[in-house]
Parts: structure tokens; sequence; C-alpha cells
């Protein structure tokens, strides 16, 4: 077991492979009960990763590993016999669920998986508000997350100019 | 008039913190909403790339200093009907130079002069997809590419679908262009299985010699088995089975016919046999007659030693299915493979 260790003082135990799901933790971890602490990350972020780690470890793995099925229970997963993480329908209606959270929780998430290199999670989150962004134009995204226009007038109007042939008629 | 849609259109940032705001977002600290919409700039399309830019400084910068974010342009409905010579070489600059994929669907304004200028400031481009871009001509498509080629350029998809006039002359000449693809098999696009990306489709080219009109275009499959035989007789040149492979060789050739089929079956994976490389000339040899060969192979089909006619009908059918893989042999192995 791998003991993560929140911002605010959070400790959270984990199975390797849970932990593992971050490349940053599987390069620095040495031994097999070490303790890594994570700073920038909140317990409430942190809850949310091992959630997603912890799926994501149990339908990757074999089935056969008595530590990754315990996992796999743990979160009631009936397809644990295929590794095939990206086009298992039942994990991406999971992932689905799992990012229908407000744009700052997605945010937060995302910052985090970055931090500890989950590849997987960070396309999740990324892709997840990328469609959120679909379709709008600057000011709709100002909005969107309160943004401050910090243009003079005279940028905007190169601006303008430059994207002309993209937004003319519009 | 402008000065007043400015202010317009700036929100009044002071006033709002003490307004109660609608978006969630607010309550997050604005620095990480920064971070992380800097890293979801690498998952837009170009639309919203472009509005990104009139965000904010912050953001405008991010697009447009980010070369990474431009190497692969992908220009679709509605701006492709918009984009011009001059914009699609504004767009494919902010690549610097290391533009990898170009896709531009139904661009109609873009000209041969445009796509031109696009190949020779980004030499590494190895994606182009321009099917429906009506003002250029198959005539300069195969001139740029040559012209690529010649300049150490290799592609590996091209999309040309939709170019008017394209002959079967436009697409020997540009089958030449890829690189060790010269014997490539173009089985049929499956209606099903449309590749959701365009990047990712792995045909070399798009378009293929439609078996019925002969005309150059896109060929679907056929659900009939004997829908691509349009061959008129058979006669077996070498038949043989080769212990060590596990694989047996069928070659058929054609009296007249523009095109040799040569049917390698394998019994195993074809791991095995994948270092193995083919010479053309050599299909050449074996069928004199022929203007052009292809090789095929199909995995995990057993075949009697005693070899009819008819069977090679059902064996083409199996090989244009897309299971179907390209396979190169060395000359020396094939004939080995050849002489049992």
């Amino acid at each position: 077991m791998i003991k993560l260790v929140s911002g605010d003082g959070a400790e959270f135990e984990v199975e390797e492979e849970v932990a593992f799901q971050s490349k940053i933790i599987k390069d620095i971890v040495a031994d097999a009960d070490d303790v890594i602490p994570l700073p920038t990350v909140s317990s409430k972020v942190l809850i949310q990763v091992i959630e997603y780690c912890r799926k994501h470890a149990a339908v990757n793995s074999f089935p056969l590993s008595p530590s990754s099925s315990a996992a796999a229970a743990a979160s009631s997963s009936s397809s644990i016999s295929y590794s095939k993480p990206v086009s298992d329908p039942a994990l991406r209606a999971w992932d689905n669920e799992f990012v229908k959270l407000n744009n700052s929780s997605l945010f937060d998430i995302v910052i985090a998986a970055n931090y500890l290199d989950i590849e997987e999670l960070v396309d999740l989150v990324l892709e997840t508000v990328a469609d959120r962004i679909k379709g709008k134009q600057a000011q709709e995204i100002r909005r969107q997350f309160n943004i401050e226009n910090d243009f003079t007038p005279e940028e905007e109007e190169a601006l303008r100019r430059e994207n002309s042939w993209a937004f003319q008629n519009n | 008039m402008p000065q007043s849609s400015w202010n317009h259109d700036r929100p009044p940032s002071e006033a709002c913190d003490g307004c109660p705001n609608p978006n969630p977002v607010a309550a997050a600290p604005a620095v990480d909403v920064s971070s992380a919409l800097l890293l979801v700039l690498g998952y837009l399309r170009l639309p919203e790339l472009l509005a990104f830019q009139g965000v904010s400084r912050l953001f405008r910068d991010a697009v447009s200093l980010d070369s990474l974010l431009w190497r692969r342009v992908s220009i679709e409905r509605p701006l492709s009907l918009r984009l011009t010579d001059e914009a699609l070489v504004r767009i494919t600059s902010r690549a610097g130079g290391k533009l990898e994929a170009l896709a531009l669907l139904d661009c109609w304004k873009v000209t041969d002069d445009g796509l031109m200028q696009v190949v020779n400031r980004n030499r590494g481009i190895t994606k182009l997809h321009v099917p429906g871009c009506t003002q250029l001509s198959a005539d300069g498509v195969v001139r740029i590419l040559k012209w690529h080629y010649e300049l150490k350029g290799r592609l590996k998809s091209l999309q040309i679908h939709g170019i008017p006039n394209l002959t079967i002359y436009h697409l020997d000449a540009l089958k030449l262009l890829f690189k060790n693809d010269v014997l490539q098999v173009s089985y049929p696009i499956n209606y099903n299985n449309r590749p959701s990306n365009i990047f990712n489709s792995d045909r070399p080219i798009d378009v293929d010699i439609c078996p019925k009109c002969s005309n150059v275009r896109i060929v679907f499959d056929c659900t009939r088995e004997n829908c691509r035989l349009y061959f008129h007789s058979c006669s077996i040149e070498g038949l043989g089975s080769h212990n060590g492979e596990n694989a047996e060789v069928v070659s058929f050739a054609l009296q007249g016919a523009k095109t040799v089929e040569v049917v390698l079956i394998f019994q195993n994976s074809v791991k095995k046999l994948s270092a193995l490389t083919f010479s053309a000339r050599h299909v050449g040899f074996i069928c004199q007659n022929a203007t052009s060969a292809i090789v095929h192979i199909a995995i995990g089909i057993r075949i009697s030693l005693k070899v009819l006619p008819s069977f090679l009908v059902s064996c083409v059918g199996n090989v244009w299915s897309p299971l179907a893989h390209r396979i190169n042999l060395t000359v020396d192995k094939f004939l080995k493979l050849l002489s049992y």
C-alpha cells in the first residue's frame, strides 16, 4: 500500500496499481510502503483522482492478480477480463459520468492530474472542457470562465482584422 | 460607434466582484482557471482556437506563439467555405514550418498556388487531406506533391476525392510518391467503418479505380463476394508450401490482364514473415503480361494443395476484405517460396 498525503494533511492509503496510474508516483516510489506528500492537491480533489485511478486500475489490469480484483470488486466492475481501457464501453460510460462536474471542479482535477502525470485523466477532462467551449465566441468564453478583457481597442481591432476571414457573416 | 461597441464587449470586471455570478467557475482562483484553460488549448478545434485569441492578452499570446498548437490544422465547415489562400498561408505559418498534417475539407477558395506555398514552407508534412477542394486541379496536386517528394518530403496519407478531373494517370503518378508503398493494397473503404478522426485513416490514398466505371473515386466495399472479380481467365504460375514458414504461396497470371494479383496465404501470424521484403520487378517476371502487380495476404486461411481455379475465386474474395494485410517479401525469399 502507498500512502498519499493531500495538501490539507489528509492521508489516503491506496494499492500500488491505483497509485501507479500516475506516472510521476510510479517513478518516485522506491519502497512498497512509501508516504508521498502532495502539497498542491487538496483532499477533495485527491479523493476524486483516486476514484478515477481505482476504476481504471481495475479495468486495465488482469483479473488474476488478487489485489487488482479486490480493487475491481471495490469499484463493482463487471468487465475486468479485457485490458482494453479506451474501447471498453462500460469504462467510457463510467468516464462520462465521472466528468459530470462543474468547470471549476474539472479544472482542479486536471491541474492535479497534470501534476501527477495521469495522461488518460488529463485527456478526459480537457476533452470535456473543450466540448463545453465548442461553438463559443470570445465574448461567451470570457463570460463562461469569468476572464477579464484586457485588450486595448487597437489590439482588439488588430485581432479582428487578422481573423476577419473566419468571423465574417457571423 | 466602434468605441461604444468596445465598451459594450468588455465585461465590467470590477463591478462583477460584487454581483452574484451565475457561473460557479467564478469561485475558483483565477490562476487555476488560466492554467487549466491553457491546457485546454491543445484540445480545441480551429474555430474555438481563433475565438480564444480574442479572449485576453494571455490567451492571444498563448495561441499565436505556441507553434505546437498549429502542427495539425484541420479546416472544416463553416470556416472552410471562407478560407482564402492568404488566410491558409497565414494560419499554417504559425506552425513555424513544422506543419505535420493539413486537412482542408471542402475549401472551395483554396487554389494550387495556396497549397504550393504551404507545402513549400512545410517540408515535413506527412498528411494532406484536401477532399472537395474544387479549386485545386489534379495536375496541380500531382505537380506539388512530386516537387515535395523531390525535396525529400514523404507523405503517409493523401485524400483527394472530389478534386476535379482526377484520372488513372494522376493516381499512378501519386502512388509512386509513397515510400515503400508502391505495392500498397488499397482495399475498399468500408461504409460502416469510416474513421471518426479525419487524420486516422490508414489508407495512403483515399481514391481508387472503380471496378465498374473505371473512374478514379472513392471505392466502397461491396457485400457481394464476387463483386471485385473482374478476371476472365486464370493460369496458375506457381504453387507451393514452405514448411519452415508455414506458408502457402499461390500466384496466378491473367493473360492480357492489366493487373495481376499474387496471393500469399499464411496459416500463422503475419509477424513471422514481416521482415521479408518483396520486389515488384519479380512479379513482373512471373507475370509477363502484366503492367502492374498487387500483393495480397490473407491470414489464418487454410488452403488445400490441390488448388482449383474455383478456390482462387473465393480466396480473392477473402483477400479484398478489410482484414487483408500488406506485406513485403525479399526477392530471394519470394522465389524460394515459389520454387517449391
